[in-house]
């Protein structure tokens, strides 16, 4: 394997206190992100993807210290992020970038997009004037948008559009790392392939190194060369995309690829259906994380929790049953 | 078992007023039906239409012009047995699963008992027996639906309109619920109305699918002939959009530009400036409803003729 | 997920509760009785308020029984107030500029025509007068719950509608079922700012003069003016004490358990920060006997709906119709004759009023205003930077939130009398001392706006600011004002109209057997009401209105317009 990975995670982890609700569970701490550990090659895309309280979110904004780890390090390009300080962390911050999933309450209503994506360069002393105009608009004009948008309001775009100008907002400062939080998901899916698409171009036209977190297995899996699938806080199966469907070995991943509908009606669908529900993140246990919802769920699972382990050449998996590299 | 007609919209339009004495039409010229056992999704994106046709089937409002008939008779004079499953946040926060539930069966004049026990069975029937006490933030989206499930097949529908249902719901959840509505259907042989913009959802789930575009019904045909021989280009183009979750990774076809105003409405064929199939014809006259091959309708100039374009494949 | 756990009826802990709440109940009923009875006394005209502080437990109750004899006859009225309102356009153009008007007329403007409209249907009865200083708290305390009432249901979600209309409910299961409960956060929280404009006003309604008649009704109120107006300050002392413990024991026993009972009927589906507690609550809910009334207040409400749904045979009759559109017409004919004959009396009574006075008015409101101005600069000044940062920051909110509300819901007029010492041991004029007095009954408002604003701006924006480090005057600039702006625009309208509501008792003051007035229009009002001077009430409260409402629409209303549109951060 080539140099050092741009991103390295390190026993990444986060706990927040709940606060919520009367019930049992107040005051306990909820494991959100606990002890994730991975890499990210310089112009590779990671796909992340779980359902909702798994910690995915959390995760790809604790990488960026726009939430305070509880534990663990982040090495961007080989420097320990938590170990900056201020100033520096803030010129880091230049290099690593973030999409979030809603376009509009990413952007501020009172500007235009012109004056949204320019703010960036004013902000970090990189153009101001005439110049920062130029590459406002030249960006604007890569991401796919027509010229007029630069004096536009973002209520008078549509969803779409607005992603755009948020992923432009996000490219004009040359970064070398984009986190994008679930980017497509309150778009159109006629929408969603042409922001996936400008995605994939942008990576291609800037190198850049993607972190790309959805609930959406089928984008994902489009987009992404590794993927990582989460589950209550951890990592339980990684594996390089193609390797990932077509030897697929922690039995939460299956049942995820399972639940997806396919557009194959008449064939009929082997659906894996979970039973119970996605857990609450306050509770905890001994053991797998999965074992009460797991279809092959032993004594060893409820008792001893697997650790994540490389079963073949770049295939981790965190389950008892698939040790031995087989499908259990 | 005799198949009946539960619904009919023929030629039905909605326009709202939006001030200044100019009016958006949403809904256009809109002719479907729908019978006793059918299965039948509405498939369409945002700005298609598809709550103002909601609302018309369920005869929450009128519509502009044509007519709507339950039964044979027009919908607003039928005691009509329709049930809609929302989107989860039309339940009442403030009662719990089973006052949530009784409250379908307030207005059918039944006495404390019998509603008890229609809604209690209905509860044990979507799965969440026990929960009876529970509020609805206590609970996650995917119950939560259920219980919106259980409030529509409590008084016994015979068509029931779900609204997008499993939209905010986790794919293994999604399941859950959709495997909860196959065997609901099965059961009770209630007519049924999935709308959602999700084409795997519908494949899985419907028989028969109309796909919407800017107000109109592009198409209609059953859903594996639509899947393996989509006609109009907008049903080709959405599947083409969409990755596969098997097979190599093939790059994503986009439906280029964006939905169609609807404030100005270009003439011709609401879907030319972004067909790649489009012609001169398309862009002065708005297509007629076609029938090409039985059981298929389809409204695109391309099969106007019947000439030689009369199969459409991608 | 939380399974509801429920309580085991039978521990010895309950049973004590139990009896608990019987003798609340039976203390109630008998506190009822004694009101009853008392207010059946011939009106005694030269009633003395005794001073001796034993009083002060009965007159504090009799104050507690008028003030929330108003607030029911408030409620009551919002609703109905609020329905009727939103059931045409026609209805709601003219209903609600309405009570725009009515809730810009002080409180002592309506004091001479209830006063002496009660006392004449009940001559020589204590009764008429009870009722007048009823209605007169009742006009303190209305308006912003019928508000609060209208828009609630006026902005119900649009699927919950849908949903009621898909399962055919009837007026009455609308109402028991959406409207009410959707209301009832919004009607809590108003009737805790009414209740303590209640307490605001309880000086001024007790006891007044009017016409050199002294009239006076035993109470809390009274007895706290006599006090200061003997220059007792030990017995003014004494009586704020009482009030202050009233205040807290309905702020702890009844507003808390409410408060945290409402939120069951929250909208949003993420809990909030932190949820709300009631140690009293917990008790009551845990009691056995609550639950069987609550109970069978649920099965009297369920069978009432029930027969709401029978199909009465007169409803869909034609001649029905016919007699209720007569009978409708009849009650327009008789509104407008009564509005003719109203305005005709009010023109020849203004008429009396020399031109002199006239320009003492327009020189009044020339002050008021500029007071009025100075003290929502001076509360701006400081809710707005503690405002944004306790609304920015949960955790000073959770250990501020408790302080403030109690500092909040003390009356200002209670403390009136110890400002007013310290500014006449100072030597200052009312004047100025005005300022101050209007200034501690309007800058709550304010600043639980500002602090629901500043919690209102989307968490996302924050982060991303963070993210490309924008901070300082920029941040201020481009997030934090543009954000809380609708809020404070609300905040300055609900803080304007509680400051001009408090010229009237800050402007015009009696003390240790002197009067202080200042030169403004909140002063003139007081003395034309004491005076019995018709004419210049009439004119000079005209013109308190129009000034009030005409800021209202000219000001107010077109910021909050740009507020919606240019601001909005959502």
């Amino acid at each position: 394997m080539p140099a050092e990975p741009l991103i390295r995670v390190e026993k990444l982890t986060k706990h927040y206190l709940n606060s919520a609700g009367l019930g049992p569970g107040r005051g306990e701490r909820v494991k959100a992100v606990d002890g994730v550990s991975f890499f990210i090659h310089r112009g590779e895309t990671y796909g992340l993807v779980g359902e909702s309280g798994c910690g995915k979110s959390t995760l790809g904004r604790t990488m960026l210290k726009l939430e305070q780890p509880t534990g663990g390090r982040v090495f961007f390009d080989g420097r320990d992020i938590f170990a900056l300080e201020k100033e520096a962390l803030r010129r880091l911050r230049r290099e690593m970038q973030i999409i979030l999933q809603d376009p509009y309450s990413s952007l501020n209503p009172r500007m235009t997009a012109g004056e949204a994506v320019g703010e960036a360069l004013e902000v970090h002393g990189l153009a101001r004037g005439r110049e920062k105009r130029r590459r406002t608009e030249e960006m604007l004009a890569i991401c796919g948008l027509p010229a007029g948008i630069y004096h536009r309001y973002p209520h008078e775009l549509s969803a779409g559009q607005c992603q755009r100008v948020v992923i432009a907002r996000a490219l004009i400062l040359n970064p070398s790392f984009i986190v994008a939080d679930e980017p497509i998901a309150m778009l159109d899916l006629s929408v969603q392939a042409q922001i996936v698409n400008l995605l994939e171009q942008l990576r291609e036209r800037f190198g850049l190194t993607c972190l790309f977190i959805s609930h959406d297995l089928g984008m994902v899996r489009h987009i992404a060369d590794r993927i990582g699938v989460m589950y209550r806080g951890g990592l339980v199966e990684e594996a390089p995309q193609e390797e990932l469907f077509r030897r697929t070995l922690h039995p939460y991943t299956r049942a995820l690829i399972s639940a997806v509908p396919s557009l194959e009606p008449g064939k009929p669908k082997r659906r894996i259906v979970l039973k119970g529900e996605p857990p609450d993140p306050a509770e905890s246990w001994e053991g797998c994380s999965f074992h009460p919802r797991c279809p092959l769920a032993c004594e060893r699972c409820r008792e001893e929790k697997p650790l994540l382990r490389e079963v073949s050449p770049g295939h981790l998996v965190a389950c008892h049953l698939a040790e031995g590299g087989d499908k259990p | 078992m005799a198949k009946e007609v539960i619904l009919e919209l023929k030629n039905v339009k909605k326009s709202f007023l939006i001030g200044k004495g100019r009016d958006i039409t949403v809904l256009d010229n809109i002719n479907l039906n729908i019978f006793s056992d059918d299965f039948v999704s509405i498939l369409g994106q945002s700005g298609a239409g598809k709550s103002t046709l909601l609302r018309i089937m369920a005869g929450i409002i009128e519509p502009t012009e044509g007519e709507v008939l339950y039964k044979g008779i027009p919908l607003r004079k039928a005691n009509a047995r329709i049930a809609v499953v929302f989107q989860s946040f039309a339940l009442f926060p403030w009662f719990n699963v089973l006052e949530n539930v009784r409250v379908g069966l307030v207005g059918q004049g039944l006495n404390d008992e019998e509603i008890n026990e229609k809604a209690i069975r209905a509860i044990d029937l979507v799965g969440l027996d026990g929960f009876e006490d529970a509020y609805p933030r206590e609970l996650s989206g995917g119950m939560r639906q259920r219980i919106m499930i259980a409030m529509a097949i409590s008084c016994n529908p015979s068509l029931l309109i779900a609204d997008e249902p499993t939209t905010a719901l986790d794919v293994t959840i999604q399941a859950q619920v959709l495997e909860l509505m196959k065997e609901m259907q099965r059961r009770f042989n209630t007519a049924f109305i999935l709308i959602s913009h999700d084409l795997g959802v519908v494949a899985e789930m419907a028989d028969r699918v109309a796909v919407m575009y800017a107000g109109r019904i592009v198409e209609e045909a059953e859903t594996a002939a639509l899947l393996k021989r989509p006609l109009h280009p907008y049903t080709g183009g959405l599947i083409a959009s969409r990755p596969a979750l098997a097979g190599e990774r093939k790059p994503l076809q986009p439906i280029p530009g964006q939905g169609p105003d609807l404030l100005n409405r270009p003439p011709g064929c609401l879907y030319h400036p972004r067909c790649h199939r489009r012609r001169e014809i398309c862009r002065q006259e708005s297509p007629p409803e076609l029938q090409p091959e039985p059981g298929r309708r389809v409204s695109c100039w391309l099969y106007a003729e019947e000439q030689e374009d009369g199969g459409g494949d991608r | 997920m939380k399974i509801p756990i429920s309580i085991p009826a039978e521990t010895f802990k309950v049973r004590l509760i139990d009896i608990a709440v019987f003798l609340i109940i039976l203390g109630i009923l008998s506190f009822l009785i004694y009101i009853a009875s008392e207010w059946g006394t011939p009106y005694d005209r030269t009633l003395e308020i005794n001073l001796n502080p034993s009083n002060i437990p009965q007159y504090a109750l009799q104050s507690v029984a008028r003030i929330f004899s108003a607030y029911l006859l408030s409620l009551v009225f919002s609703i109905w107030y609020g329905y009727t309102a939103s059931r045409t356009k026609i209805h709601e153009k003219i209903m609600i500029p309405l009570l725009d008007i009515l809730q810009s007329i002080p409180v002592l403007s309506f004091l001479p025509g209830v006063v002496l409209a009660m006392i004449a249907l009940f001559p020589g009865k204590r009764i008429g007068l009870e009722l007048a200083c009823i209605l007169l708290i009742f006009t303190g305390q209305v308006w912003n719950m019928t508000f609060s009432f209208y828009h609630s249901i006026s902005t119900i979600p649009k699927e919950m509608r849908e949903v009621v209309k898909v399962f055919k409910f009837n007026k009455f299961s609308k109402f028991l079922r959406l409207d009410l409960p959707f209301s009832a956060i919004g009607l809590i929280w108003n009737s805790m700012m009414s209740v303590a404009g209640g307490w605001f006003f309880l000086m001024a309604c007790e006891m007044f003069v009017l016409e050199d008649r002294d009239f006076r009704l035993p109470g809390l109120g009274s007895y706290i003016q006599i006090a200061a107006n003997s220059g007792n300050i030990e017995y003014v002392i004494y009586g704020l004490g009482m009030m202050i413990l009233l205040i807290i024991i309905i702020d702890l026993f009844i507003w808390r358990p409410l408060i945290v009972w409402c939120q069951k009927f929250r909208i949003e589906t993420v809990p909030p920060e932190e949820e709300r507690e009631s140690l009293i609550f917990n008790i009551f809910s845990g009691s056995v006997f609550i639950k069987k009334v609550v109970d069978t207040l649920n099965n009297a409400l369920n069978k009432i709906e029930k027969f709401s749904y029978r199909e009465f045979i007169l409803s869909g009759n034609p001649v029905m119709n016919k007699i209720s559109k007569a009978l409708g017409l009849i009650l327009l004919m008789v509104i407008s004759i009564i509005i003719i004959w109203a305005i005709l009396k009010a023109s020849s009574i203004v008429s009396s009023v020399s031109l002199d006075n006239i320009l003492t008015i327009i020189k009044s409101a020339f002050y008021s205003l500029l007071r009025v101005s100075v003290a929502l600069l001076i509360a701006l000044a400081w809710t707005l930077p503690v405002g944004v940062y306790i609304g920015l920051n949960p955790r000073a909110a959770k250990m501020l939130q408790g302080i403030v509300q109690i500092a909040a819901s003390v009356p200002a007029t209670a403390i009136f009398p110890v400002i007013l010492l310290l500014l006449i041991k100072l030597g200052g004029s009312l004047d100025i001392g005005a300022v101050f007095l209007m200034l501690l009954g309007t800058q709550w408002y304010l600043l639980f706006n500002i602090i629901a604003g500043a919690s209102a701006i989307p968490k996302d924006l924050i982060e991303i600011s963070r993210v490309y480090g924008i901070k300082g005057i920029r941040k201020w600039k481009t997030l934090i004002l543009p954000g809380i702006f609708p809020y404070l625009v609300t905040g300055l309208i609900t803080a304007s109209g509680g400051a001009w509501n408090a010229t009237i008792v800050s402007e015009y003051v009696s003390f240790g057997g002197k009067i202080m007035h200042a030169a403004g229009l909140g002063a003139l009002i007081s003395l034309s009401s004491a005076s019995g001077n018709f004419g210049l009430l009439l004119l000079s409260t005209c013109f308190m209105s129009l000034i009030v409402v005409g800021i209202n629409r000219l000001v107010w209303k077109r910021l909050f317009i740009l507020a919606k549109t240019k601001y909005l951060l959502e």
